[in-house]
């Protein structure tokens, strides 16, 4: 290492848990190292495109407005689609929570930031294998040498090899992830707000339900999405990967059925494709998370599974992770005890904090949502539109008539099994997010 | 010692919605090593009849010509699908080294 300080803990991978984690050593007063595989921070990350600033203000509560931001998304679309029709509903608020920015901007600049306040970053280097001895993690292997600390923290993304290779994290299984494929697309400032009706430097976001497969083909659990920039669009879907691994379909076909369709044409068109890119998400959700905690070393962000794919959050959960982690750390450092006994109060700490509640509050719905796709991304949708046409459509039919055959229609063209199956399943993920 | 992947002769028009996937990766800067970090065991790849990781990686990485199918391991994104997805968990991954591999400038 390019200093001669005693390194007091090893942190794997520079994204948002992995900065944060070290920056809250490095306030607690001890010398955190981050290692980081790529040659500049942030080249190798990639997501939709919002965060969300309560996160960001707990890190930098003098500075956080100073951030390389995009656009404030102001107005909240979500949209279902069924062949050439759409319903959507748009939601706008005066906050300014949500904000779109780009991955390797602020990611860069959270280590800038970081950096400033003494953090030593390592890039250019890969970490190959954890170093365990009398089962206790006591430092990493890298492409180059090895390095040693008390404690090392894993922030290595969901695709993390250290973790299956140290035994510390089961294989994932294909219906436990989400592939999400997404395309930057230029279009100018001015037509942005022309195209998604917004003011100055206001942003929209969309979240489409439906309409990706074709007539005869599974049904599969994915969700498009779409932000806006200042001069561009992210627009990409996220499929699980255990219909990808069956289907024969690929991704971005999948994404370009979604840039096809009526709704979204209008709003793409024209644009200029400026950047492909595809990461994995993990969708396993509470059931799944690893052991966040182990003789001197703690589990952070997407490699602990830590991600809300119900309303799409990650990078808080990432950040609120770091911080509770790097506050352990210190407490640890403290006592000079790295033993499980000290460091399972990460685990305490982030049970008690939203990163894993909301995690339960949800720990059914994605496999309920897998096992119930057919009815919530092609039935329901399909018959929501069916009422709005209904709503819509005077034909000199009574109404009366059309809302009844209409409720009749569920009893005509579902088996009673799938329509029992669909209100259990309702019923419990309404129960288990209130009780 | 990287070959730009940002060839602008094959910049994506989209008056055309759907470029070819050779022109979406185009749009991206791959660092080049000659260190393959995926590697197939061709003995399990014979046993799989489906050959489904032509479809499911996102950057068309596996192609099956000839009988064999070969790894063109530089356009990848590590993702990580590959990984996740073969049936038989032929793919033996890594990460690339020196800092090699997919970069991204939006990200």
């Amino acid at each position: 290492m390019e200093n001669d300080k005693k390194i007091d803990a090893i942190i794997v991978g520079a994204g948002p848990s992995g900065i944060a984690c070290a920056l809250t050593i490095k306030r607690g007063g001890y010398n955190p190292v981050v290692i980081e595989k790529s040659s500049h921070i942030g080249v190798k990350n990639l997501f939709g495109g919002a965060v969300y600033l309560e996160s960001i203000k707990e890190l930098f509560p003098d500075t956080y407005k100073n951030f390389p931001y995009e656009r404030i998304i102001k107005k909240h679309n979500y949209v279902i689609f069924n062949k050439d029709e759409s319903l959507s509903v748009s939601y706008k608020k005066n906050d300014e929570n949500t904000i779109s920015i780009y991955r390797r901007n602020f990611d860069s600049r959270l280590a800038d930031e970081a950096k400033k306040e003494g953090v030593c970053f390592a890039i250019d280097t890969l970490v190959v294998d954890l170093i365990i001895k009398d089962k206790k993690i006591i430092g990493v292997k890298t492409e180059y040498e090895e390095i040693y600390a008390p404690i090392v923290i894993v922030a290595e993304g969901f695709n993390s090899l250290l973790l299956n290779k140290a035994g510390l994290k089961e294989a994932t299984e294909p219906k436990d992830a989400i592939l999400g494929v997404r395309e930057v697309i230029k279009l100018q400032s001015d037509e942005i707000n022309k195209r998604f009706n917004l003011k100055d430097n206001e942003g929209a976001m969309y979240e489409f339900f439906g309409g990706l497969n074709k007539e005869n083909e599974d049904v599969p659990l994915a969700m498009g999405f779409l932000y806006t920039f200042k001069n561009n669009v992210s627009i990409g879907v996220g499929v699980s990967m255990e219909n990808l691994k069956n289907n024969k379909i690929t991704p971005y076909e999948y994404l370009d059925r979604l840039k096809n369709n009526e709704f979204i044409k209008p709003l793409i068109e024209g644009g200029e494709l400026l950047e492909y890119g595809a990461h994995s998400i993990p969708e396993g959700g509470y059931k799944k998370i690893p052991k966040l905690y182990h003789n001197g070393c703690m589990l952070v962000g997407d490699c602990a599974n830590l991600v809300d794919s119900i309303h799409f959050e990650g990078t808080n959960l990432a950040i609120k992770s770091g911080i509770l982690a790097g506050k352990t750390a210190v407490i640890a450092l403290n006592k000079n005890d790295f033993s499980e006994k000290v460091l399972k109060n990460y685990k305490k700490e982030l049970y008690k904090s939203f990163v894993i509640r909301d995690l339960k509050t949800y720990k059914s719905v994605i496999e309920t949502l897998f096992k119930r796709r057919e009815s919530v991304f092609s039935y329901y949708p399909k018959k929501i539109i069916e009422f709005f046409n209904i709503f819509t459509t005077p034909d000199n039919i009574p109404k009366k008539d059309k809302y009844r055959n209409f409720l009749f229609s569920f009893i005509k063209e579902r088996k009673l099994k799938d329509l029992t199956a669909d209100v259990i399943s309702f019923v419990k993920c309404i129960l288990e997010a209130v009780i | 010692m990287y070959t730009g992947g940002c060839n602008i002769d094959k910049m994506a028009d989209m008056d055309n919605l759907n470029p070819e996937i050779d022109e979406r990766l185009a749009t991206l800067r791959f660092i080049c090593n000659n260190n393959r970090h995926l590697k197939l065991n061709v003995e399990l790849c014979k046993k799989c009849e489906n050959k489904n990781c032509l479809y499911f990686c996102p950057a068309n990485v596996y192609k099956y010509e000839n009988d064999t199918l070969d790894v063109e391991f530089e356009n990848c994104l590590e993702c990580g699908t590959c990984r996740i997805c073969c049936p038989y968990n032929a793919i033996e991954w890594e990460y690339p080294k020196d800092s090699s591999g997919v970069e991204y400038r939006f990200g």
